[in-house]
Parts: structure tokens; sequence; C-alpha cells
């Protein structure tokens, strides 16, 4: 086994990328985690690097993310999705432990490269799948398991994504991203829906892409069960920020974050609203989301053992979100052009 | 009709694409006219609509002389159609009046048009009458006519002296999908609140759909007839507030909601209003009004804190309280007498106007004909906001 040091030492750790949610999340998390040693920033814009160094207190910069292979036993990639499967598989091949940022790349191709190399030199790939950590997704998860609402009838979604992001640059934007608020965002919502509900497939899916990458999408997938399920993603309008899960016996409404809650409406009466105890994740969410992530990471790797959202987990929220590209169709409205148009001249 | 050939394969940008007439444009200029669009963004997370379409993104600022430069590199036309915003008046001012000296020194190294766009707000509006691009300028005072004004001297003024050819657009009440000021912000007040209906809504709204304002700016981009000139845009019709407001009101169901009042009755309600108001009820009205302030608030540990407690204490008013802060609910019409807010008198003295915005020169020089009545131009801006569930309910169902 490469790189892994023995109990007690700290993770010599490379941030790779210091984009807004390096700077925002990861960096206080690594910062504040007794079990990682910060060794060096790399980004392709060296003031980036820079600032972030100098706020660590911390570390040295890189121009080039290879110069610290040799230097370090895991890294943070958080890069644009172009670029997570070269740099992570360039990582992994050379033993070191990468935790990446979701989507986990932009296609299962890409992931099965990162998938290959982390099995051959027996490193933990871990995806950043933060959603995961929040306590409502596991309270969810628990209900799910535990079968209270029979058998799952009916899924919609409908989630707002992203107006507030402090985005450090445009690449999000760029249809080099692989894609808009499905693969960015909506990844999220598939690897916490394949996380409670089992298998899901595509079966349509339109959005609003026209040369660029798409602002607004509605995916109609289905369970294992046959079950449909309805989302809606947008990166213009305010919507619900739930998904509610119909069951044969009652009816489950969850809102992971921003609303923070459950509620959980039994056939036959009764209704129960409430939301996950957790102090921390009270005071701060993000903070602590992100802590436990890392301590997830942390201790993947000192064990030996898969993370949380290992890379074959998340690969299959990928494979969802490509399902649904494949599947694509314009989502189209009476005030687009030339409609609007048309309209008029009839 | 708009010259669609002109600008097919050519390298434009917009700036301000952002935004609700700078994206349209970005849209038609993409679709209709197979441009090479560039965007110039301060704020990524904002330009994410704009994203959908095959544009060049930019980061950058137009108070940025070094990035204007950059962002106007190699285009043959520039449009500005930024807007300063937000609550620093100094920046709010330079965004209008050196962003234009940024753009003229981009056009003019790379001999490109510029197309300024600036507001009916430049005019003094009498209070009948034909208004036309020699009425006179607005006088100074109001902050917002004013930068407005200074922007639009100064590209006329240093496109003259440098040969830079400028051409100024001044749209009316441009409304349609995607629109705030005259769009999401009705609703929302409607959705909320009674909103008074100065004269009865017999003043004139010189209403001009996006479209009509975009196809507009086409023109100003192209016409050979269009520098060194400015045009007021509006619509065909001369509709009144009334029947403007009315249709955002129909679209709730909330005709009942708008409250005929005279001009003097209005500046009375809003001496009236002067006295102080107590914090907690300018608080709940303002959460009222704003959904995501609301959603933020109720998600912070004041809130959840506030929630646990009506919980323990009254869990019948909380269930009323949740109904109320939810769209498509007690907020929304049907429920007790919502509340009158008071308007500004500038605003009042506004809306009592019956001055008629003329469009001929732009219809004479640019050959600009308006295609969408007020009638077209509401019903798809009403199938936007039932999309976007300002019109509570649907989206968020």
């Amino acid at each position: 086994m490469p790189s892994l040091r023995p109990g007690g030492a700290r993770l010599r750790f490379g941030v790779i990328g210091c984009g807004a949610v390096t700077e925002r999340y990861h960096l206080p998390s690594l910062q504040a985690s007794p079990d990682v040693e910060l060794v060096g920033f790399a980004d392709t814009a060296p003031t980036r690097a820079a600032a972030l160094a100098a706020r660590a207190g911390t570390g040295s910069t890189f121009a080039e993310y290879r110069e610290m292979i040799g230097l370090v036993d895991a890294a943070l990639v958080a890069v644009p999705n172009a670029w997570h499967e070269p740099i992570s598989t360039a990582l992994l091949r050379a033993g070191v432990h990468v935790l990446v940022e979701k989507p986990m790349a932009r296609t299962t191709a890409e992931c099965d490269r990162m998938l290959a190399a982390a099995h051959e030199r027996s490193v933990v790939l871990a995806v950043g799948h933060d959603f995961r950590h929040f306590p409502v997704a596991r309270l969810a998860r628990d209900i799910f398991s535990a079968d209270l609402l029979g058998p799952i009838t009916r899924v919609d979604l409908r989630q707002s994504a992203g107006g507030r992001w402090p985005y450090a640059s445009t690449a999000v934007l760029s249809p080099s991203a692989g894609g808009g608020v499905l693969l960015d965002f909506g990844v999220h919502l598939f690897d916490l829906m394949l996380w409670w509900l089992g298998e899901i497939e595509p079966v349509a899916y339109r959005d609003d892409a026209e040369g660029g990458v798409e602002s607004e999408c509605e995916a109609e997938l289905r369970l294992a069960s046959g079950a449909p399920v309805h989302v809606e993603l947008s990166r213009s309008r305010l919507l619900r920020d739930t998904l509610v899960a119909e069951g044969e016996r009652g009816t489950l409404e969850i809102g992971v974050f921003e609303p923070a809650m459950v509620r959980l409406t039994p056939r036959g009466g009764g209704d129960l609203v409430g939301t996950a105890m957790d102090p921390r994740f009270e005071r701060a969410p993000l903070r602590t989301v992100f802590d436990r992530q890392l301590a997830d990471f942390v201790g993947a790797v000192r064990a030996g053992a898969p993370p949380l959202v290992s890379g074959s987990e998340a690969r299959r929220a990928v494979a969802l979100v490509e399902g649904c590209y494949a599947r694509r169709a314009s989502l189209r409205f009476p005030w687009s052009w030339p409609e609007a148009r048309m309209a008029v001249s009839r | 009709m708009t010259g669609s050939e002109a600008l097919r394969g050519r390298r434009v940008l917009v700036v301000g694409a952002s935004g609700f007439l700078g994206g349209r444009l970005a849209e038609r200029l993409v679709v209709e006219h197979g441009a090479q669009v560039r965007v110039l963004i301060r704020r990524v997370a904002a330009a994410t609509r704009v994203a959908r379409l095959p544009v060049e993104v930019v980061a950058g600022d137009v108070l940025d002389a070094e990035s204007v430069a950059k962002a106007a590199d190699g285009c043959a036309v520039l449009f500005n159609c930024a807007k300063g915003t937000g609550g620093d008046p100094a920046r709010r001012r330079a965004t209008d009046v050196d962003g234009v000296r940024h753009l003229i020194e981009g056009a003019d190294r790379s001999a490109a048009r510029l197309v300024q766009v600036s507001s009916l707000a430049v005019y003094d509006l009498p209070p009948e009458g034909d208004v036309t691009e020699r009425t006179a300028d607005a006088p100074a005072g109001d902050a917002y006519a004013d930068a407005k004004l200074a922007g639009e001297r100064l590209a006329l003024e240093l496109g003259r002296t440098r040969g830079v050819a400028v051409t100024v657009v001044q749209p009316t009440v441009v409304y349609g999908p995607f629109a705030t000021v005259h769009g999401s912000d009705i609703l929302d007040e409607l959705r909320t609140a009674r909103m008074i209906l100065v004269e009865a809504g017999r003043g004139i709204c010189n209403a001009v759909y996006v479209d009509d304002a975009v196809t507009a700016l086409l023109l100003a981009a192209t016409s050979p007839r269009a520098p060194g000139e400015r045009f007021l845009v509006s619509g065909a019709e001369h509709p009144t507030w009334a029947e403007f407001f009315g249709g955002f009101a129909r679209m709730l169901g909330a005709e009942d909601r708008l409250v005929p009042m005279s001009a003097s009755e209005a500046r009375a309600l809003w001496d009236a209003s002067r006295r102080r108001p107590w914090l907690a009820s300018e608080a709940l009205a303002l959460l009222r009004r704003e959904k995501t302030i609301r959603k933020r608030l109720l998600a912070t540990r004041e809130g959840l804190w506030l929630r646990g407690l009506a919980e323990r204490l009254a869990p019948g008013r909380l269930q009323a309280a949740e109904r109320w802060a939810e769209p498509g609910a007690a907020e929304d019409v049907g429920q007790a007498e919502p509340s009158l807010g008071p308007m500004r008198p500038w605003l009042v003295d506004y809306l009592a106007k019956r001055a008629r915005v003329r469009i001929d020169k732009a219809s004479e020089l640019l050959g600009y004909r308006p295609e969408f009545g007020l009638a077209a131009g509401l019903s798809l801006t009403e199938a936007w906001a039932r999309w976007a569930g300002l019109l509570g309910g649907s989206a968020r169902a």
C-alpha cells in the first residue's frame, strides 16, 4: 500500500484548484483537521494559489500540480470539471489518495479511467458529494431503509441551484464543463436519490441549452419498481427545494438544506415535521458538512476502507446524468425566440 | 426587417447580458442573427442563464478599462445594456458614466459601433401631450435620470470627437418574461399587498414588449442612419396604467388589489405614513415580500429556534403562519385584506401623467415597427410568470 503513513502521523495534503469551494469550505476544514499537514497549493491562476497559501500560513505554491507528487500522501482535486479525470488519474497512478470534487467526472468513461487507476494502486478515491453528510440526508436514508413509507409510488424533486455561489472563474459556464445545472448541481441530488432509493434509470430529459450549458432542466426517471420520478432544476427560478416521495403507506418530504427539514405524513392521519437535531450543524452547516467529509476521507485512507462516497458510488450519479444527456430534447417555451414572434405574426 | 444578415458571423459584445434586456438581446443575436456573441460578466453566478447560449463569457467589469478593452477587441458592435445597481450611488453613476468612456475607447480601437441603452427617464415628461426626442431634459436631482442623461451625452459627445458611431436608444416601460421592475416586482407586490392605482389608472403607460425593444437595439446597430442619433422606443399602443397593472393583477386573479385613488389622496396617504413605523411591522412587511430573504432567515439558528418555540407554544398558529409563508397559500389572493403600502410622491406624479411617447423618429430613420401589442405581450409574460412560480403554486407544487 503506497504512501499510507504510520498511524498518528499527519497526512501530507496537496490542494489542487484554489477556487471558491476550496477557499470557503475545504481550506478551513483542512486547516482545522489534526490529521492533515498542508504541503502545497496549485492553481492555473498563480495568484489564487498564493492567496490561499498565505491564508493557510503553511504550504508552498506549485505552478504544476505534478510537482507535488512524491511530496504528498493525499490531494484535494477541486478544479474545473474538464480536469477532474486527467489530474485525478495522474495522482492516483502515482499512489496519491484523492478527494475529488463533484461531479466525479463528465462521463462514465472518464470515471472508469479514475477507478482503474485507484484500483491499480489500491488508493482511496473519494468524491465530494458533501450533501450526503447533511444530517437530514442520513435521516432520510434511515427512513427509506426502514421502509416506513411502503413501496414508493412517485417521487417529485424541485430544486433551485447556485444563484449566490461566488464562482472564482467562468469555467462552470463553459461547454467544456460537460454540462450545466444537471451535471454541476443535479449530480448531488442524483447521488442522494441513488443512495436513498436504489437503482434509477432515465426515461426522458429536456433542457434549455442551445449551444451553451443548461440553466433549466426537467428529467423523467424511473425507480427499479417502475415508479416515476420527476426532477426539475433551475438556475433562474426559486423552486420548492424539496424532494417528495409518495409511498403506499405515506409521504415523505425532505429538504436537505435551506430548508433543512423532513415532513412525514403517514396515510390515515398524522403529520410529523422536524429536522435532524445536530447542534454542530445548526451552528455552521457547511463548515460541519465539509469537516465530516474530510474526516471520512482521512478515516478511509487510514483504514484502507471505502469512504462514504467512493468513486464507484459516485460513478452511478454520473451514469444517470449521462443517461439523461443521451436522451436530451430541447426545452422550449412560448416566449422563446422565434416562438414569441410566431405568436404575434399569426 | 432587422437587417438579419448584417450581423451574421460578426463578433459583438453585450454588456449587461445577465440582465433582462441584455439577456434577451444576446438570445436574439445568437438565434436570429447568427452573431458571435461575447458577454462581459461581473458576477459569474448571474450569467448562468445567458450561458445556455453559445456565447463567449468574459469575466470583467465595465468600470475596469482594461477588461472592457479586452472584451471589445475585434467586435463590430458594442451594446451597452449595463445598469448601475446596488446601494452605492457613486458606483451606480460610475457604471452609467465611466462605463461609457471605457466602451467608447474600446469601440474606437476596434472600429466598432456603440449602441448605448438609455431611458425615457432622461426627459421632463409633461402632464399631457406628446414626448419626442426634442422634449426637454429632465431637471437635475433624480440620481437615476441624472446618470442616464450624463451617460448618453458623454457617449454622443465622445462619439463625435473620436469618430465612433454611437446610437442612443431610450426604451420606455420595458416588460416581458424575466422583467423585474416591470414584471416580477409588480407580481410580488400584488401577491402580498394592495397597490394604489393613481388617478384610477388613467395615466398613460408607454409600455414596450422586450422583443420590440430588442428589435430597436438591433436596428440601431445596423441602420446606416442610426449613428449620432437618439431614439425613443416604445410600443405601438398607449395603454393606461389601469390596463398595464390590471393585466398583472388578472394573472393573479387579484384585480381587487388595485385601489383607485386620486393623486392628492395618494400623496396624503404618503404624508400620513411618514410617522415612524415600528421595526417589527416593517420587518414583517419586508419578509412577506422577499421570498429569498424569508427563506434564508427561517433557515438561521434564530429562525429555527423561533420555529421550535412556536411549535411548543402554539402549534395551531404555527401551521397558520406557515401557510402564510408559502406562496400559493394564505399569502396569496383571497385572504384577509392585505395592506395598502403608501407610494412615493415622485411615483404618484409619474403614474398620473398622460404623456404619450412618439416613435416617429425610430420609425422613419430605423424602420422600427413594434409588433407586440399589450395583450400579446402580457400573455407571454403570464406564461413565463406561471412557469417561474410567480403566480403562486404551480412551479413549487
